[in-house]
């Protein structure tokens, strides 16, 4: 069966000269954009070298050293420590256990296109409603990842009052969002002919998403999982400024109090924390590759 | 499972690709169908094994239509009926047991699919018999893509046999295989229909596999029939006529 291309050599000259016109077009474009948010966002770059910045970055600098040591610190900070490692994790793990359900009914080989659908001739009232879950999942994967988490703290902080239950609830929420959609995308992704022949056999949806979509996608889902768990404990960190607990809190403390001291120990400890997470993560990673 | 098929036509993006077939094939028959490349031969088959729908006529398997059946009566008739592909189309983590034993995940509670899969991998019994039947059952808890293409193919056929189906499709299983292994293989699937006779339908590249494995042939050319004939009567010209300039295997 072979297909008539056509060439007419008048319309890709055409077309040639109208790229290079859009082209000149996206590059001006471009360049006001730039020059117009410089404008109108006010930025100072003469701020950077000017005699204030320079001495408050001297003094911030300076005062960073030595790190604070004693033993009071650092029995004080494990607690705020712990509680930025246990927000991320239960955060992350709450953010997989909402991201499930909703990325099997926001992934569409599994709803309105491909094997499970061919053939049906439905009317468009049936076809809406069977795409209408689809639709919703979507939405709200859409809402939770347009809020950002940190968004979504103060809103906790407000519902559950100060501490790291605000956090958790944060960051499963902005990363059943993020998750959701990655998931529903990984899944939509994976060789459909084993899942062609696991459908093919008799097996209902359910049985092809346990035998075939999750064992097909499962290295895709532990490492972005893993690597959303390591944003997760920078997010908590973060988190914690606004009132959500852990060692962000503390180190909203010190940079207030101008203790730089202390500053300079919590964030060595995020960088172990970061670090440590980085190994885990690359263990469990190769153990389920 | 007898096979009938009516005046079945299918088409892709306004392009017939079968066009008014007709055919039937007996309870316990081995038939090969043959053809060109495009000539339709996995459009048919995925039309019997009711993968897709056809845009007109009808199919009856074991005297029942399936055409225009709802989505869970599709699904009891698919229990029924196993397909062997070209690429083994396993899962390539899992371990040989748990991709045999999915054969079977029609008939599974979901509890049942998942305490085998999670926990520990049911029905060792009936898996040790059909890998023995395909050759293969010192790997029954290898990994699955540790496996060569040759042995891949004998677990899928093994999957297929396990779901203990009455028709078995088979799509060109042994395109990608050396003739030798696929020579073993389609023993085993012709032993297979012999044994229990079961209605074999397989798609076949070689002709010579075709020939000297199967009673009947029938051979698609642009979508329809060219000739459905008992293997004495296929002829050199027949086939000549069938391929063209193109004629390829034997």
């Amino acid at each position: 069966m072979q297909k008539k291309v056509p060439s007419y050599p008048f319309v890709v000259h055409q077309e040639s000269r109208y790229d290079s016109t859009l082209k000149g077009l996206l590059i001006l474009g471009g360049l006001l954009i730039l020059g117009g948010s410089y404008e109108i966002s006010e930025i100072d770059i003469s701020l950077l070298w000017s005699e204030e910045g320079a001495e408050g970055a001297r003094d911030f600098l300076l005062g960073l050293y030595p790190p604070e040591y004693s033993r009071e610190f650092l029995g004080f900070v494990i607690k705020p420590t712990l509680d930025t490692l246990f927000i991320a994790i239960l955060g992350t793990l709450l953010g997989v256990f909402i991201a499930i359900p909703l990325s099997l009914l926001a992934t569409s080989s599994l709803v309105h296109r491909g094997i499970f659908s061919s053939g049906k001739a439905d009317s468009a009232l049936k076809r809406l409603l069977r795409i209408a879950p689809f639709i919703m999942a979507r939405g709200v994967l859409n809402l939770f990842r347009s809020i950002p988490e940190l968004i979504w703290a103060l809103i906790f902080v407000r519902a559950v009052g100060l501490g790291p239950l605000a956090g958790v609830l944060a960051l499963g929420i902005a990363y059943a969002g993020v998750l959701g959609k990655l998931y529903s995308e990984i899944l939509d992704s994976v060789d459909p002919k084993p899942i062609e022949a696991l459908h093919a056999s008799g097996a209902s949806k359910m049985k092809v998403v346990l035998y075939g979509y999750i064992p097909l996608a499962l290295p895709d889902l532990t490492a972005y999982t893993l690597y959303r768990w390591e944003c997760g404990i920078r997010a908590a960190v973060v988190l914690g400024f606004v009132g959500a607990g852990g060692i962000g809190q503390e180190l909203e403390l010190s940079m207030r109090m101008f203790d730089y001291r202390e500053v300079a120990t919590l964030l060595i400890i995020l960088c172990l924390l970061v670090g440590m997470a980085d190994i885990i993560s690359g263990w469990l990673r190769r153990k389920i590759i | 499972m007898e096979v009938s098929v009516n005046n079945l036509q299918k088409g892709f993006g306004g392009e017939a690709v079968i066009k008014a077939v007709s055919l039937t094939v007996k309870e316990g028959e081995r038939v090969a169908v043959i053809g060109p490349n495009g000539s339709g031969k996995t459009t048919l088959l995925r039309l019997l094994n009711l993968m897709i729908f056809p845009d007109q006529g009808s199919i009856e398997l074991a005297g029942k239509k399936v055409t225009g059946l709802g989505v869970r009566e599709a699904r009891t008739v698919r229990r029924g009926i196993a397909t062997v592909y070209q690429s083994h189309n396993l899962i390539p983590r899992f371990k040989v047991i748990n991709n045999v034993l999915s054969g079977k995940l029609g008939s599974w509670s979901t509890s049942k699919a998942l305490f085998s899969l999670l926990i520990k991998p049911l029905e060792e019994v009936g898996v040790r018999e059909v890998l023995e039947m395909t050759g293969i059952e010192d790997k029954i808890y290898w990994r699955t893509d540790r496996l060569s293409g040759g042995q891949q193919q004998r677990v899928a056929i093994a999957r297929a046999l396990f779901q203990d189906p009455n028709l078995l499709l088979a799509d060109e299983p042994f395109a990608s295989l050396d003739p030798r292994s696929g020579e073993k293989l389609i023993e085993i699937l012709v032993g297979w229909s012999k044994q229990k006779n079961k209605t074999l339908i397989v798609t076949l590249h070689h002709l010579e596999f075709a020939l000297a494995n199967f009673p009947r042939i029938i051979a698609l050319k642009n979508g329809t029939i060219f000739f459905d004939l008992p293997t004495g009567q296929v002829t050199p010209e027949r086939l000549q006529q069938l391929y063209g300039d193109d004629h390829q295997g034997a």
